[in-house]
């Protein structure tokens, strides 16, 4: 991980070389952190995180490593981005709301939306239904595979906080999940709007924006 | 659907999955990521000379790219359709030779092909994931004009506009389907998603013919959209001029009554529900519709023209009504226009126009939509000040260029040469707006949020009247290359001092390089000085003092040497604190001090300067833990800055909070955060919410709530302040994460 510090070093030191280096190396896990969590500006929140890192140009606190501080970072802008399309009249903290309570449709356009299979769409609508902090928790122990420190860092609160916040998410997680599993209006109601959407737009959109 | 699942499964579910991403949307998103920050040309893709830049679409026919035609240096649309897998050879298919005749159509209601051509696998080579960007392996492109805005269809989902204004807007695209007609061309799928409206306001219809039957439309049958499909057309798959005008009769309705007349009903004998009520529409409309609706082809108007002119009669007979009504509004501002004396035309009477070439209509209307398109809630607001306060400094300066003019031609006061300076100062400062509007015509959200600051910080016009100060600035060089390089360091300057005031830190330092680049080629003492003031500002503001420090003596040192008075003064006075204050060298600000005196002994009479550095002797005393003296020049400080600029400017805010930072230390949080929290009110209005100095009021609001023991409020300014700061590595994101470790540490203390 030392070593993703000394690119951004030389980044920083206008050595464009070490700085696509270090985007190559982490622009994947930025991306995908953004994706199933807002329904559009992904590859934009990913740039401002990439920015926020280069435009700044003294150290990195370095607690538990380059790869938790850029993820804190993009935990950070989409925190201000979902804060500010959240309901005005209600103040927006990641540790009460959840994806869900922002966009109603947070993720990708219908057709890939579709391709997925029930069992995972029932596992994102679970995760996006959490409040935010517990569904970040939750990907980076998971999928990022980060350390309980790095999480911490991620999130700005003591390893110990984490820990039992892990335990909280995942028994939260499964009540949803059964709950969905039950009664699963919800999702079949999204799956129909996105469906009426799809048959709107053939057989092709038009150039506009 | 799946099973629930049992207790330890949980994990597994989430092991055996990862995050997901579109891998062709991801590859794209970091093409233009690299493309921004290294200037690497993107590899995305050439096809025919057309380089393909976004994705704008995707159906069943194919896929819209925007692209861009380096020959022509324009930005295009470009769509590729798919053949269906029975044409063997796209160069003899059908839909290529009407795209053909499409591009030999010239119509104000009808998108430009500019041009076409069929392609195969072969061709795509230079295209790496042409299979994953969706694009048909082989099929016919067509390079159209892109139109940046919505169609028909988002107008009315958005803000349906009143009747007669959508009459005159399908009107307009049923001429350009009648011009199509007129050539033999069918449409085959015109639908309100195939009206563009373009931000011009203008109407053109798209995609004419792309429904073919040899091209490949998948599920839809006879090619078209079933929704807006003539019965014939439908049922038989016949598409001709009649059927267009049933497409175009119904989108009629479904714009005008705001409804679908046949819902989901595709059945040939589906009935036609009598017209929904709606204010201010036409009587007349209604029955043009219906005629144009009938399911017998035969019973519709002969040709597009003919309706066209029906429906055109139909408005008419509410629009006579109306045009009485204009009618006597233009008598009565005729009648205003010649009751005005005819004005005198003298010599000067066009000083000043050349304001109009930087600040005009067109400007503003691309500022409107520049800010606009950020989709900031606060864009509109913002908008309307930044355009008064430019409106008003246009003004100003048209006034200031035209009495210069007069005090030489008309009360021949001064002569030509000191026109010709007042002129050159006055040319200084439209280049500023020159460059304000282009920065602001960049508007990226956090810009908008600066965009009231940015205007502010325009330069003083009446600096230009004051002779005497512009008499001592020196010539420029006689050489016009020269000269043109000078003129260009110092507009650069004025962007990069822009720049900077709105938190854009990097930006900034770009440009104040380049302008020092320029110094040093002309060997210009001035904007030498200049510009290594500028750095050195830069360098502070971004919390790499030792720089600063640095490159604001080698400037002050050239300031001095060519007289630059001002340039010199303001760079001692910022040198005792980046020295004395940020680097905590107290001795050695004390030194620099003796200097800033004598620099603004030079200049004379200047309060705001002097209140600059009785509030930097306030920073030197903080720094030595003398609390009493240090909120005692800041308050003096704040006192005259208040007077002069008013309560709300960034120095008056700057100030508040160093009163905060004083009383933090002295023990006083209750009131510190009085202080604190009028700064933070200050700076989000006048720097925007997201200006890294809003940070540093947020962080010094932090820490009195940690001294009060409000964790949660701590906890909500700490999470703010890192939100905007979060990895621009800026002192006040050290601040911050410091505020947040003892935070977490409290936590821990305390067993959370």
């Amino acid at each position: 991980m030392d070593d993703d510090l000394a690119l951004l070093q030389r980044w920083r030191d206008s050595d464009a070389a070490a700085g696509n280096e270090l985007v190559r190396r982490h622009f994947s896990a930025v991306y995908r952190f953004f994706w199933n969590k807002v329904p559009d500006g992904v590859a934009d929140l990913t740039q401002q995180t990439f920015l926020a890192l280069v435009e700044g140009h003294a150290r990195v606190p370095d607690r538990a490593g380059f790869r938790a501080y850029l993820l804190g970072v993009a935990r950070y802008k989409l925190v201000h981005h979902l804060r500010a399309r959240y309901r005005k009249d209600a103040v927006f903290s990641p540790a009460r709301v959840s994806v869900l309570d922002v966009h109603r449709d947070p993720g990708s356009s219908p057709t890939q939306r579709l391709a997925q299979d029930e069992r995972r769409e029932l596992l994102d609508h679970a995760l996006r239904s959490l409040p935010l902090d517990q569904q970040i928790t939750l990907e980076l122990h998971y999928w990022h595979e980060l350390s309980v420190e790095e999480i911490a860092t991620v999130l700005e609160r003591s390893a110990g906080t984490i820990k039992s916040r892990l335990h909280r998410a995942r028994l939260q997680l499964r009540s949803r999940i059964e709950r969905l599993a039950r009664d699963p209006a919800p999702l079949l109601e999204r799956l129909d709007d996105e469906l009426g959407s799809l048959r709107e737009s053939l057989p092709v959109e038009i150039p506009r924006r | 659907m799946a099973g629930p699942p049992s207790g330890a499964t949980v994990s597994a579910l989430m092991r055996r999955d990862g995050p997901r991403a579109d891998p062709l949307e991801e590859s794209l998103a970091l093409a233009a990521l690299e493309a921004k920050l290294f200037e690497r040309r993107p590899t995305v893709p050439v096809l025919a000379r057309y380089v393909l830049l976004d994705k704008l679409g995707q159906g069943g026919l194919g896929v819209v790219f925007r692209a861009y035609d380096p020959d022509l240096d324009r930005r295009v649309a470009l769509k590729l359709v798919r053949l269906r897998p029975g044409v063997d050879d796209p160069e003899s298919s059908l839909l290529l030779h009407e795209a053909r005749m499409m591009a030999r159509l010239t119509h104000p209601n009808v998108v430009t092909v500019h041009d076409v051509g069929s392609y195969t696998e072969r061709d795509l080579g230079q295209i790496a994931n042409h299979e994953h960007l969706g694009i048909p392996p082989r099929g016919v492109f067509l390079v159209m004009e892109l139109v940046e805005r919505g169609s028909l269809r988002d107008v009315l989902r958005k803000s349906p506009p009143p009747p007669r204004k959508l009459l005159s807007m399908l009107l307009a695209a049923g001429r350009g389907i009648a011009a199509a007609h007129a050539v033999g061309i069918v449409h085959r799928d015109f639908k309100p998603a195939n009206v563009l409206v373009g931000t011009d306001g203008e109407v053109r219809v798209a995609d004419f013919g792309l429904a073919r039957s040899d091209a490949d439309p998948h599920d839809t049958p006879g090619g078209g959209t079933p929704a807006y499909m003539a019965p014939e057309q439908l049922h038989a798959g016949m598409a001709d001029a009649q059927s267009d005008q049933y497409a175009f009769a119904l989108t009629c309705w479904v714009a005008l009554y705001g409804e679908h007349p046949f819902g989901d009903d595709t059945s040939p004998a589906r009935v036609l529900p009598p017209a929904p009520r709606r204010r201010g529409m036409p009587r007349g409309v209604h029955k043009v519709l219906r005629r144009a609706l009938s399911l017998d082809p035969n019973r519709r108007f002969p040709d597009m023209p003919a309706m066209l002119r029906a429906l055109a009669s139909a408005r008419a007979d509410r629009s006579r009504r109306t045009a009485f009504v204009l009618g006597a509004g233009l008598v009565a501002a005729l009648a205003f226009v010649a009751l005005r004396p005819p004005e005198p035309e003298p010599v000067c009477a066009s000083a000043g126009s050349a304001i109009d070439e930087v600040w005009n209509d067109a400007a503003r209307q691309e500022l409107q939509l520049a800010f606009l398109a950020t989709r900031q809630p606060f864009a509109e607001g913002s908008w309307v000040s930044v355009r008064r306060i430019l409106d008003a400094w246009a003004e100003q300066w048209r006034t200031a260029a035209r009495t210069a003019c007069e005090d030489t031609h008309v009360r021949h006061v001064q002569s030509e040469a000191l026109l010709d300076l007042r002129g050159e100062c006055l040319e200084r400062h439209r280049r500023e707006l020159g460059a304000a509007v282009r920065l602001l015509g960049r508007a990226d959200p956090a810009m908008l949020a600066n965009a009231v600051q940015v205007v502010h910080g325009l330069p003083w016009i009446a600096a230009c009247e004051d002779l005497e100060a512009v008499a001592s600035e020196r010539r420029l060089p006689d050489d016009a290359e020269q000269r043109a390089t000078l003129t260009q360091g110092t507009a650069e300057l004025g962007e990069a001092r822009l720049l900077e005031l709105s938190g854009r830190y990097a930006e900034a330092a770009v440009l104040a390089e380049r302008a020092h680049t320029r110094a040093e080629a002309l060997d210009d003492e001035p904007l030498r000085a200049a510009a290594d003031l500028r750095l050195g500002s830069i360098a502070a503001s971004r919390g790499d003092y030792g720089s600063s420090r640095r490159l604001l003596l080698r400037g002050i040192q050239t300031a001095e040497g060519a007289r630059q008075d001002e340039l010199a003064a303001d760079g001692w006075i910022r040198l005792l604190w980046v020295a004395g204050v940020e680097l905590e060298d107290t001795e050695q600000g004390d030194i620099w001090v003796g200097f800033a005196r004598a620099a603004l002994r030079r200049l004379g009479d200047d309060p705001l300067r002097e209140a600059e550095l009785v509030h930097n002797l306030g920073g030197l005393y903080y720094r030595r833990g003398r609390w009493d003296q240090a909120l005692e020049h800041y308050q003096r400080a704040l006192e005259v800055q208040r007077a002069r600029l008013g309560e709300a400017a960034p120095d008056v805010a700057r100030t508040l909070n160093h009163i905060a930072n004083v009383l933090l230390m002295s023990g006083e949080p209750r009131r510190s955060l009085g202080y604190s929290q009028r700064s933070l009110e200050l700076r989000r209005e006048l720097l925007g919410p997201q200006h890294p100095l809003v940070a540093a009021s947020l962080n010094n609001v932090a820490s009195a709530h940690l001294q009060l023991h409000a964790w949660e409020d701590a906890r909500r300014a700490i999470d703010e302040a890192l939100v905007i700061t979060s990895g621009s590595g800026l002192p006040e994101e050290a601040v911050a994460r410091d505020l947040a470790n003892a935070l977490v540490a409290e936590e821990d203390a305390r067993g959370r």
